[in-house]
């Protein structure tokens, strides 16, 4: 009996770090679909915005719907916001919608970058919108490739990590 | 975002205006908001409001309102609905037209290209100009815009200063003209008589000030028998329009361009009658201005009406035959009075 029930906490002892481990390497690949995802949506809203001349609210939203995800969700919120009127421009309202109060902005590279973009969008003709896209594109494709490199780099460590110390506390435990 | 004011017209305006310019529109007495011609905002300097008895300063809590540098950037934020890049001709042309046709006069620094302005930067003024439609304040003219018989629509040109009516006048020709005789409207339930005479309006709205188009339907009531090109070139439109929708009738605001002349010959060369706008005080005015002059030597136009104030703002001074020089009308009127107008659309 005993030893059933160790046995049973050893299991549910690894098991539960490997899960944890897991988590941590899927968040590295998460952060690097989720800014694909951004890349999408900003070249998306590249073509609304010089070819089609979308107001920048719908242009937003679709620009949501072409990629979908956390961006679909961001960028409904902020054309919300934006067509509400009361809230500001396009910065503020992009700004709540990713939730980031003044003193977070420049966290995370990603939201620094689209903040910079929210700042200059729907302010200029579609030339220099175009160019203020494809920095921040830029700034997002740097930005994915040190994902890239930390998801390649970690994934495989987090993984492994998570069995390896649920193990060793098993070991000690016992 | 607004509140409510039972003004189906200013709550057309309310979106596009900062949040203390509306708050001191709202605390205007109620005539004066009721007989709002223009609200007009100047960077650093106070706004102001242009009613038909004259200009006043809007007030908030007592203190006029200064268009600040936050509220003049909110103010052109929802006038261009932060896309500035969707009006880059509009920008250059000088204008936005919102929702209801209201029409927002921008001015600032010219960004040329050449000659051609290519767009504008650093807006200073702003002038949003309260469209209005008056039902019925065509009638008192009706019966110059057709030949003696009755039969023949005329090419009829309707001269006045800026503000004083021209457009109100020609969307009411043009609602009059589709509708035909005795029906009451074509917006929602079918016309009263669909046989009854009425006559195909094109309407070349380059300005879109005329139907107010919004996603492809007009804001104003026009009539069974409208069809609007929307945004186009005068001189195109007209052409489009001829050779597309075969008009009896085609309308179309502010003429005076180069290649409007043209198009006005050829339209009457296709039988069809022509009813425009132009900014001159009267004939003798228009003559001086080139592209006119070349559409009245060759026949353009057979009829001018001729706006003013001299009984008030809406006031015909003359209406002319412009073959022979005879005033047609003895002298001026007022195109409505008080309840003649049938009121506001909506």
């Amino acid at each position: 009996m005993t030893v059933a029930l160790r046995l049973a906490g050893a299991v549910l002892t690894v098991g539960a770090s490997g899960l944890l481990g897991l988590m941590v390497a899927e968040s590295y690949r998460a952060r690097e679909r989720e800014l694909a995802a951004w890349i999408t949506a900003l070249t998306s809203l590249q073509t609304e915005i010089s070819f089609g001349h979308t107001r920048l609210g719908q242009a937003m939203r679709r620009a949501g719907s072409a990629s979908g995800g956390t961006p679909a969700r961001i960028l409904a919120r902020a054309a919300e916001l934006l067509e509400q009127g009361d809230s500001g421009g396009a910065g503020e309202c992009l700004a709540a919608a990713l939730g980031l109060g003044r003193a977070e902005r420049g966290r995370r590279d990603e939201a620094d970058a689209l903040l910079a973009l929210g700042q200059r969008l729907g302010a200029s003709d579609a030339a220099d919108q175009a160019r203020h896209i494809g920095l921040a594109v830029g700034r997002l494709e740097g930005c994915r490739a040190r994902a890239a490199d930390a998801a390649s780099r970690d994934c495989r460590v987090w993984s492994s990590i998570g069995f390896l110390l649920g193990g060793m506390i098993t070991i000690a435990l016992l | 975002m607004s509140a409510k004011v039972r003004d189906p017209v200013l709550d057309e305006i309310f979106p596009a205006l900062p949040p203390r310019v509306r708050e001191a529109v709202l605390a205007l007495p109620s005539a004066d908001r009721q007989s709002l011609l223009e609200i007009r905002l100047r960077r650093g300097r106070a706004a102001m409001a242009v009613t038909a008895e004259g200009d006043l300063y809007l007030r908030c809590a007592g203190q006029p309102v200064i268009c600040t540098e936050n509220e003049w950037e909110a103010a052109v934020r929802l006038v261009t609905q932060s896309s500035i890049y969707a009006l880059e001709r509009e920008l250059a042309a000088g204008f936005v037209t919102l929702a209801g046709g209201h029409r927002v006069g921008l001015v600032g620094r010219a960004v040329l290209e050449g000659e051609r302005v290519r767009g504008q930067s650093e807006l200073s003024s702003m002038n949003y100009r309260i469209a209005r439609q008056m039902i019925g304040i065509a009638d008192r003219v009706m019966p110059y815009v057709f030949s003696a018989d009755g039969t023949r629509v005329m090419n009829v040109l309707i001269l006045s200063g800026p503000g004083l009516g021209k457009t109100t006048l020609l969307r009411d020709i043009a609602r009059q003209l589709s509708t035909g005789s005795g029906a009451e409207s074509s917006m929602g339930a079918a016309p009263a008589a669909a046989s009854m005479a009425g006559f195909k309006v094109g309407i070349v709205d380059e300005r879109s000030e005329i139907a107010a188009c919004s996603q492809g339907v007009p804001q104003n009531e026009l009539g069974p028998r409208a069809d609007v090109i929307d945004g186009c070139p005068k001189a195109v439109g007209i052409m489009i329009m001829i050779r597309t929708m075969s008009p009896d009738v085609v309308i179309t605001d502010e003429v005076g361009r180069a290649d409007d002349a043209d198009a006005l010959e050829e339209a009457s060369r296709c039988g069809v009658s022509v009813i425009a706008t132009a900014h001159a005080l009267d004939p003798e005015d228009a003559m001086r201005r080139p592209a006119i002059r070349d559409a009245l030597a060759r026949g353009a136009f057979d009829r001018a009406i001729v706006l003013g104030r001299s009984l008030g703002l809406g006031t015909c001074e003359r209406i002319v035959d412009l073959r022979s020089g005879r005033d047609l009308a003895a002298r001026p009127f007022r195109l409505a009075s008080g309840g003649e107008t049938g009121g506001v659309r909506r």
